[in-house]
């Protein structure tokens, strides 16, 4: 890795691309920020599009709209001044089959002028060194994903990006993947892994771009989105319709959940304790009570529920500093749509402005 | 650029398929040697006395079977027909004859290697999908088109040296063996067809890879070729035997290849005269007009290619 002094703050920025197929919008207005260092989660189900995004980032697809920045340098104009910064793959790991891992490393190693004993390093470093001189054609899933990690790890970059890593990955393999990409993080780089399983990615991202249809719905730091709306107590009490009537009269909002109550109140938080002393009160015993955590799946789940504005979770800030530019209106990812844009995926009303990167738990 | 150029040319040289048809281009290139020993080998003293013998008996046949026709009411010039002296003693062959015969194999043998080479070179790229890969490393698609276009034409250029090398050298032993020192002269023409093979290798080398290019996979410029070869057959035949559209013996990639080649090309067609009477007429390509129109269609098929890799969207 390398030091530049020019760098911009964020390590990707994205805003308002757009990107169609026969007049189907794959990716729509979409807009992501990517701060430098620790492990950004691209998350949403699969068609969103996570892989179109991140082809057109590394100009292998070309963008109707938009702006794409990578270290603060504008792609595609200046991809090949900062391609050796980054290291990703896209999708599956497609090498050629008939060559073994080592000779296909050693091409691109070649290709970008790295010394050919790093190809060594790099495959010993993934555990593949037993295997290097098998033909890729061999290779099991896992042993191709990982062979992907080490031709990004050629470079010594300090952005890696993953697609998908995980696909076809038994847990073992997963498991492995997850602290490989935790590892890389805390030695400083910037991890931007895209999933569609968010509760996966939940476990090492410490900020998160959340997208359905081509559009963000949200993107900021895991805590702070989680955080957004209060935690629902759940509650298992035997006569569940006169619990439910004492909690409505108290202001409270109650849905069923199976044998259980969902308790939640619109305008702050609902404390376990309230609700066992109301019950109590009426002589209504709870054999059950707990604090429901959110998750990833349960905010997009929410995101996406019918009503729900398809965006406007934008939390991050470029941070502001010695040399950095204050945030202000117009700003990309600001809470102004981009020009000619409709404002979806950008910040709208009740945005918060709650990132900094000595906030968030991973490295900065 | 130099580093590209590395790359590829070391994966030019690690693919089994080079060197399966190089091996191939090679043993072709044996066969059509071990053809020519029997096509072109001088008769004996024994054999030429034999075949003497055997062409004036023919002649008596052929004036019997001639006053008989004649006897029948034939008209006189349906029965003139004589064997030819050629057809049963052979001329010697000369070593101008044996380097042009040894070039023109060499260059079909080499030039549909090297067509068949740079096309899997670059539809691999497709089909494996590490086309995506190497642009995710180098974005730079002019200099990655540029430096698999030079090593397609390096490489295809070393097959035509190492196929065309091996078959003069055979002619030459031959050409030694049966015409001593003293006949090894006179073939200052037919080492314009050697290098002009030389040329045409490498340029089909280049063509299957903007094909492969272009269509994204190494089959399509195969069949594509298939496809030209064929209509242009069929073009010809029409226009040789009907006269319709002439004009198009002058722009088959055939014909003009193989005016190239050899510097020279011919034929003649019949052709409807006023009256009603069948006119033979010549068509002629020169050398000059076949690099022209070869030239300008490896222009456009380069051109194109690389217009479509820089704007091709990688999936």
């Amino acid at each position: 890795m390398t030091d530049h002094p020019h760098d911009a703050a964020l390590a990707v920025r994205v805003t308002g691309l757009r990107k169609t197929y026969r007049a189907i919008a794959a990716v729509d207005n979409l807009t992501m920020t990517v701060p430098k260092g620790g492990v950004h989660g691209f998350l949403g189900p699969n068609g969103s599009g996570k892989t179109t995004t991140i082809r057109m980032l590394l100009g292998l697809l070309r963008a109707e709209a938009g702006t794409m920045e990578l270290f603060g340098e504008p792609v595609p104009q200046r991809l090949p001044q900062v391609i050796d910064r980054v290291g990703a793959i896209v999708e599956q790991p497609r090498f050629f089959e008939n060559f073994t891992g080592r000779k296909n490393l050693a091409l691109l190693a070649q290709g970008i002028g790295v010394p050919i004993n790093r190809v060594g390093e790099v495959l010993e470093q993934v555990g593949l060194g037993p295997r290097a001189t098998s033909a890729f054609r061999t290779y099991s899933l896992g042993m191709k994903q990982r062979l992907a990690v080490a031709a990004t790890l050629l470079k010594n970059p300090d952005l890696l990006i993953f697609d998908e890593p995980t696909n076809g990955l038994d847990p073992q393999g997963i498991h492995e993947f997850r602290s490989t990409m935790r590892a890389l993080a805390d030695s400083g780089r910037t991890v931007l892994v895209s999933s569609h399983i968010l509760a996966e990615v939940q476990q090492i991202a410490d900020t998160v771009t959340i997208i359905a249809r081509g559009r963000t719905l949200a993107e900021g730091p895991v805590g702070t989105l989680l955080a957004g709306a209060a935690d629902p107590v759940r509650v298992v009490v035997g006569d569940a319709a006169a619990a439910a009537r004492v909690l409505t009269e108290a202001g409270l909002t109650v849905q069923p959940d199976a044998a259980a109550l969902l308790i939640t109140r619109a305008e702050a938080a609902v404390h376990p304790a309230e609700v066992a002393r109301l019950l109590g009160v009426r002589g209504l015993w709870v054999s059950e009570l707990s604090v429901q955590r959110r998750n990833l799946e349960q905010l997009y789940l929410q995101l996406t529920e019918p009503g729900q504005q398809p965006a406007g979770h934008t939390l991050f800030e470029p941070p502001t500093g010695p040399g950095g530019r204050p945030a202000g209106p117009g700003a990309p990812g600001q809470g102004t749509p981009a020009p000619g844009t409709s404002g979806q995926g950008t910040s709208g009303p009740g945005t918060s402005e709650q990132w900094a990167p000595e906030n968030r738990g991973g490295a900065a | 650029m130099s580093r590209l150029l590395k790359a590829e040319l070391n994966r030019w040289f690690s693919r089994r398929l080079w060197w399966a048809m190089l091996l191939g281009a090679v043993a072709m290139a044996l066969l059509v040697l071990l053809g020519s020993s029997q096509a072109y080998q001088p008769q004996t003293p024994a054999q030429i006395a034999q075949a003497e013998r055997d062409y004036a008996e023919a002649q008596q046949q052929a004036e019997q079977e001639v006053k008989n026709c004649i006897d029948a009411g034939q008209p006189v010039e349906d029965c003139a027909w004589m064997p030819q002296r050629s057809d049963f003693v052979a001329e010697p062959p000369t070593y101008a004859m044996l380097v042009g015969t040894g070039a023109q194999s060499a260059t079909l043998i080499g030039a549909l290697a090297a067509l068949v080479v740079a096309a899997s070179f670059m539809g691999a790229e497709f089909k494996s999908g590490s086309l995506a890969t190497w642009l995710t490393y180098v974005p730079r698609r002019v200099q990655v088109f540029a430096s698999k276009a030079v090593v397609v034409v390096l490489g295809s250029a070393l097959l035509s040296v190492l196929v065309q090398g091996l078959t003069q050298v055979g002619m030459l032993i031959y050409a030694w063996s049966w015409l001593g020192t003293a006949g090894l002269h006179g073939a200052g023409d037919e080492w314009g067809i050697v290098g002009r093979g030389l040329v045409v290798t490498a340029a089909s080398g280049l063509l299957g890879y903007c094909l492969a290019t272009l269509f994204g996979s190494t089959i399509a410029p195969l069949a594509t070729l298939l496809g030209v070869t064929v209509a242009q057959w069929m073009a010809g035949i029409i226009t040789l035997l009907v006269g319709v559209a002439p004009w198009l013996l002058q722009v088959m990639p055939d014909n003009n290849l193989y005016a190239f080649t050899n510097g020279h090309f011919e034929t003649t067609y019949l052709e409807r005269g006023r009256s009603g009477e069948e006119v033979e007429r010549l068509v002629q390509i020169g050398l000059g007009q076949a690099s022209l129109y070869l030239g300008c269609l490896l222009t456009i098929a380069v051109a194109s290619a690389l217009w479509s890799f820089t704007r091709r969207e990688v999936r």
